[in-house]
């Protein structure tokens, strides 16, 4: 296993752990998004597994993709608060879910990896990252920005989320070339260490006016 | 894939980047102007409600110091003109001498209308500021406390009828202030006229201010129904010692606008 999927593996290992120690201080956003952190770890090493072990991993992005997609609807469905947007998130729900598992179904299979689907519920989280940046411009409060746990996450959530989605966007012709998926792989390796230092960071801080 | 495509999509994922961080860089800018308009905002009317609360207060002051001025002019003044006419009764008669005791009712008689004419703001507005300070220096000068002198120059002033009220009770407090606390035995008091703004100026001989007096509570009053004037109530040292306190109002035409 390469040098960067080591440091990948140590950020995802002690963000989880983070997660852990301040899981019963965490407000609910928060938990989910521990929970998350917690999935995406075991996720990856069952991937790894399975890729070292010679069989086929594609399946288990079939199962993660719309468990953790949904899991980052949730997060935003208690974010983000205003007139219909409870309805419009528990839609956005529903639509990354059915097209985390139909749309693998309906493409390719269990056995390909689901580059669309992933592309798609990317484009959903983007939406909702966007609109919470929408609704931090209409509010208004005296602690600055930086002390805002939610608005790290989300800024972390758009700019990760969003080279992924080109990323994916572009997963067929990357993947035709050898090269192009090391390439992949190794920057995906990178920004996944700053985009989970980052949530481990969330984490660990306080909610603004909290002594604890 | 060849190099140069591997090149393009890491120049173009960079890119990206690049732009998604600019993104939220403008967000936070955004926001920040909005955190910054908000407060300033809030300050503002903050001063607006300070400034009511001290109107308001001024206005209730000003209402229980005109009832005070009637009720010593009503009542207690009537009842010393009837211990007068008695007085004079008994003297024509001859129960008692009393010619030294008619001349200190008569003078009490005289205090009393003055104190009550000064307590009154009804008198500062049928008068006129200049008149009012003129008076009150006379009455000061009168006690025989302090010795007292007032002069003014400059052409009659166009300050509103409020204005006038509010700064003749600053001036009342800075000569109370000086006959108080600063054992002064003169009191010299100068009044300039402008086009553009008022000066009073009240200037005496006694020990002078402390530091921590110039922050006290009263003088911060002063300064606050000054500043509702758009002008300014200053505190300091006179040039042979003693206080010297300057009061400066603009008329309403001459307020500066807020930019």
């Amino acid at each position: 296993m390469p040098a960067d999927t080591w440091v990948y593996f140590l950020v995802l290992l002690a963000a989880s752990g983070v997660g852990v120690a301040r899981y019963k201080v965490l407000e609910k956003p928060f938990k989910i998004l521990a929970w998350l952190v917690w999935l995406t770890l075991c996720h990856e090493v069952a991937v790894r597994g399975l890729s070292a072990s010679g069989m086929e991993s594609s399946v288990l992005y079939v199962i993660y993709t719309p468990v953790s997609f949904g899991l980052y609807v949730w997060i935003y469905y208690l974010l983000l608060n205003g007139p219909g947007m409870r309805r419009l998130m528990t839609g956005l729900f529903l639509l990354v879910v059915v097209n985390g598992i139909g749309l693998p179904l309906l493409l390719g299979g269990l056995r390909a990896f689901p580059a669309m689907p992933i592309a798609l519920d990317s484009l959903v989280v983007i939406i909702c990252s966007i609109l919470y940046f929408r609704q931090v411009l209409a509010m208004v409060s005296p602690e600055p920005l930086r002390n805002h746990k939610a608005f790290i996450f989300n800024a972390a959530v758009f700019i990760y989320w969003s080279a992924f989605f080109a990323r994916h966007g572009l997963y067929n012709e990357i993947a035709r070339s050898p090269d192009g998926m090391l390439l992949a792989e190794t920057i995906h390796a990178y920004v996944s260490c700053i985009y989970y230092s980052v949530l481990a960071v969330v984490l660990y801080k306080k909610p603004p006016g909290a002594d604890t | 894939m060849k190099p140069t495509e591997l090149h393009i999509i890491v120049y173009a994922g960079l890119l990206l980047g690049g732009l998604l961080t600019c993104v939220v860089v403008m967000v936070v800018v955004a926001y920040r102007k909005k955190q910054l308009e908000h407060v300033q905002e809030h300050e503002k009317l903050h001063e607006q409600f300070k400034a009511a609360r001290l109107q308001s207060q001024i206005e209730i002051t000003e209402q229980a110091l005109q009832s005070i001025a009637q009720e010593l002019h009503d009542n207690v003044g009537q009842r010393l003109t009837i211990v007068g006419m008695h007085l004079n009764s008994v003297i024509e008669k001859g129960v008692i001498e009393g010619s030294s005791m008619v001349e200190a009712l008569d003078q009490a008689q005289q205090d009393l209308r003055s104190l009550s004419r000064s307590l009154a703001g009804n008198y500062i507005l049928e008068n006129g500021l200049e008149l009012a300070v003129e008076r009150e220096a006379m009455r000061i000068g009168q006690s025989g406390a302090v010795s007292c002198t007032f002069e003014s120059e400059g052409e009659r002033h166009t300050l509103s009828q409020q204005q006038e009220v509010i700064m003749f009770r600053c001036f009342q407090e800075a000569v109370n202030n000086a006959l108080k606390h600063s054992g002064a035995s003169q009191i010299v008091i100068k009044m300039n006229q402008g086009m553009e703004a008022v000066h009073l100026e009240i200037r005496d001989n006694g020990t002078g201010l402390k530091t921590e007096q110039t922050r006290g509570q009263g003088l911060n009053n002063m300064r606050q129904r000054m500043a509702l004037l758009n002008g300014s109530a200053v505190f300091g040292p006179g040039p042979g010692g003693g206080t010297r306190v300057v009061l400066l109002a603009r008329p309403e035409a001459h307020r500066a606008t807020p930019s």
